[in-house]
């Protein structure tokens, strides 16, 4: 089966720091793929070059075998690649529907078609914030703006959806929250989601694969299991053993 | 989306405008000083035209004038040319404007913010030191359109017309997908782009639709006065002018450039009057008072005078 997305050798250099160094990274239909890595790893870079906010300095990306590598984001969201922003960015003066009906709108929805939900109400119920949809979004909690995160990357109907930190700041009883919507749009939606997260054990028993950066290079993939038990990766979360 | 909680808002809204439209229209029949007029509506479409552009994207272009100043020269040269009728000349000058937006837009809006600001400044310079040295267009003389171009009924009603058309094209595109897509530009640009926006585009096609109507506005303009040169064309306190009226009326919102232009013309011409020496002094203390008192402008101001009142404010942010 070929990949619904592939990262070829991608690297990116900012003035001589290297973020990201020739990194390769596959995705197949249907699958929840984890990203995983301490600080600095280069795992948002990464995020940030697939939607096209920057571009590699080299390497290429492939999206359903298609060059996507020097498209712009919006195009790239209109393709059928969404992503939700690590710290929270929503239209501020516009109420949570507003933002999710501004999505609806542009994120071509209408020519993608697919089994998502069309209505920007159903979309905000199966997001967790039914009761937040008149809100200006400027006025909602940590929590509800990963939601809200979430709920506007349904809304543009996509294949791929690039999940990045959507645990990290919620709740330990929200957890559930965040598995059980990434299950959903996997198992019932059929989408890919590739999930950046440093709640270990929310992702670790989400994904199907896990790949894991350090100082922007991947160093391990794999299985969760098998990850969390790689001598180079207990390295890179906890330092070498002494002695 | 304005006046969910106030039904008989839009209803209001529409006869007034219409009153207000009628009203002008037969303005000559009753009222003498028609050049006020004239400048109040020229104010009104150089303010509604700089509203179009910042207020919806958010972007400050304190290059404004540089339209006006451009419309102003293509209507003077082909007026005092013979080339065109005035009604010719000042069409070709709101395209000659959105032209010159098209092509700002280019290398400009790949900048973000503040940088855009300082950019856009650095154009109105440059417009000015060009037009200043170019021998084709008068250099620092400027060109004098002849006394055949007197005609004040036709001057008069073509102003209203242009302004007429600048508050229905502002509101349109401030009511349609178009102005969904510069709202969210405004609030958080990246997100846009994330959504599916071409945030470009939006931003090219606000310039356009500033500059046409601002060019046109320059062109009426010197229609009106029978000269231009440099320094008036490309006058920095025009821009600066244009932002006042739209902040101090309530940026983003249709009817705030109107008010702002209304009161500060007036305002400023009692106080140049009154205070020759000392008006822009004064002019600027006001304003400084009015944006600390009323940072969203007397349409920001009303609303919550509305919401006091128990009746529905603006619950989108802008847009209106």
């Amino acid at each position: 089966m070929a990949a619904v997305l592939e990262v070829r050798d991608v690297s990116k250099k900012f003035s001589g720091l290297v973020a990201v160094d020739g990194v390769s990274l596959e995705a197949y239909e249907g699958e929840a793929v984890g990203l995983i890595g301490p600080n600095g790893a280069g795992k948002t870079t990464l995020f940030n070059m697939i939607s096209g906010s920057i571009h590699p300095t080299s390497g290429r990306i492939y999206y359903n075998g298609r060059d996507i590598t020097s498209l712009s984001p919006d195009r790239i969201c209109r393709l059928g690649i969404a992503r939700t922003f690590q710290i929270p960015q929503p239209f501020g003066d516009m109420t949570v529907l507003k933002n999710v009906e501004t999505a609806l709108l542009f994120g071509g929805r209408a020519s993608k078609g697919g089994i998502l939900p069309a209505n920007a109400a159903d979309i905000c119920e199966m997001a967790g914030l039914a009761d937040k949809k008149g809100m200006p979004a400027r006025t909602l909690g940590v929590s509800d703006k990963k939601k809200l995160e979430m709920a506007r990357a349904i809304a543009t109907a996509p294949k791929v959806i690039l999940l990045d930190e959507i645990a990290s700041g919620l709740p330990v009883g929200e957890y559930g929250w965040a598995t059980g919507l990434v299950r959903r749009l996997v198992g019932e939606f059929g989408l890919t989601v590739i999930w950046i997260e440093h709640v270990m054990r929310v992702i670790m028993r989400t994904v199907d694969r896990v790949y894991v950066l350090d100082h922007g290079s991947r160093i391990a993939h794999g299985k969760p299991e098998e990850v969390v038990n790689d001598e180079q990766v207990r390295q890179a979360y906890l330092g070498a053993k002494v002695g | 989306m304005l006046n969910r909680a106030w039904p008989g808002g839009r209803l209001y809204k529409i006869g007034a405008s219409a009153l207000a439209l009628a009203l002008l229209a037969t303005a000559p029949l009753y009222f003498s000083r028609l050049s006020l007029l004239f400048f109040i509506l020229n104010w009104i479409v150089l303010a509604e035209s700089f509203n179009i552009f910042t207020g919806l994207t958010g972007y400050v272009n304190f290059g404004h004038v540089v339209f006006y100043g451009m419309g102003g020269y293509v209507g003077a040269l082909l007026m005092a040319g013979a080339l065109a009728s005035p009604y010719v000349g000042v069409l070709a000058a709101g395209l000659a404007s959105a032209l010159l937006a098209l092509g700002l837009s280019l290398p400009t809006l790949r900048l973000r913010g503040a940088y855009f600001a300082i950019a856009s400044l650095g154009v109105n310079e440059a417009t000015f030191v060009i037009f200043d040295n170019w021998p084709a267009v008068g250099s620092a003389t400027g060109i004098t359109l002849p006394v055949v171009y007197y005609q004040p009924l036709a001057q008069y009603y073509t102003m209203l017309a242009v302004a007429a058309g600048c508050l229905a094209t502002a509101y349109v595109l401030m009511h349609s997908r178009i102005g969904t897509a510069m709202q969210a530009i405004r609030q958080q640009e990246d997100t846009a782009r994330s959504v599916g926006i071409n945030a470009t585009y939006y931003k090219t096609l606000a310039l356009i639709f500033s500059g046409l109507f601002a060019g046109m506005a320059g062109a009426l303009a010197i229609w009106q006065v029978s000269i231009i040169d440099p320094p008036s064309a490309f006058d920095i306190t025009i821009s600066l002018n244009a932002i006042s009226m739209t902040m101090l009326g309530g940026i983003g919102t249709l009817a705030g450039p109107v008010l702002g232009a209304v009161v500060l013309y007036e305002v400023g011409d009692f106080l140049d009057l009154n205070y020759p020496y000392a008006h822009l002094v004064v002019l600027g203390v006001i304003i400084i008072g009015v944006v600390l008192a009323m940072p969203r402008g007397m349409m920001g101001y009303a609303d919550r005078v509305r919401l006091l009142l128990g009746g529905g404010g603006r619950k989108d942010g802008g847009g209106a």
